[in-house]
């Protein structure tokens, strides 16, 4: 899965530890998130989609590998 | 992915204690070989002991009061709550990713030990076989807090790099 959040974050001007914790999550979980080594549940995709006041597509992105 | 099952967090420091506790009273007994202190002998209520006797027949003594050094037991209980307390007490940030390497860890931690296990049943016989089941009793527990935290470890470090 591919995903802008490093992107959404920058342009909110949000440290890693400030997102984390406006979602309650710790900064490993943001972090893994980034990197692509965590596919994250649908609640914490839609809140972190509703912090940034956009949609989780606007975010979060399937890839082919996302298929097989 | 919320588990009503994990410990509450104070708990770990408990399990530190207890764990401490109990590799510091077996190493004791190791390195000084230590056995069955005397005051530690008291009645214990065994559902089943069973004596082997190398002359003559084995003797089974089921539901009924015994006389028991205690030592051993109380190394093993130390060990495995403290284990448990320490494997299976929240994280300080407990969430879903936490959760997800403490599912991997487990899953992990059960292959590695059952997979000693069954090499050990091929390879190791009579009393090194007994050793090796006493020493399985604990295992899994430690796998799994070496793995857990080595991972956990591991993912905090790249978040330093980060801001």
């Amino acid at each position: 899965m591919k995903t802008s959040l490093k992107v959404e974050r920058a342009k909110n001007d949000f440290t890693q530890a400030d997102l984390a914790e406006r979602v309650g999550v710790s900064r490993q979980t943001i972090n893994a998130i980034e990197k692509g080594r965590y596919n994250l549940s649908i609640v914490l995709a839609l809140k972190l989609a509703y912090i940034f006041k956009v949609r989780v597509e606007d975010i979060f992105e399937l890839e082919q590998q996302d298929w097989e | 992915m919320k588990t009503k099952f994990l410990l509450p967090y104070r708990l770990k420091l408990v399990g530190w204690v207890l764990f401490l506790m109990g590799l510091f009273l077996l190493g004791f007994a190791l390195i000084t070989g230590t056995e069955d202190p005397d005051f530690l002998n008291t009645e214990v209520f065994a559902l089943a002991a069973t004596r082997i006797h190398i002359f003559g027949e084995d003797t089974s003594t089921n539901f009924k009061f015994i006389e028991n050094n205690v030592f051993f037991e109380i190394i093993g209980l130390l060990l495995i709550i403290g284990g448990i307390c320490i494997a299976f007490s929240k994280h300080k940030n407990e969430d879903e990713f936490i959760s997800k390497l403490r599912l991997d860890s487990l899953l992990w931690a059960t292959y590695i030990n059952y997979g000693v296990l069954i090499f050990s049943i091929l390879f190791i016989y009579w009393l090194s076989f007994f050793y090796v089941l006493v020493a399985n009793m604990f295992t899994i527990l430690l796998l799994f807090i070496i793995r857990f935290y080595w991972v956990l470890a591991k993912s905090s470090k790249f978040e330093a790099y980060e801001n």
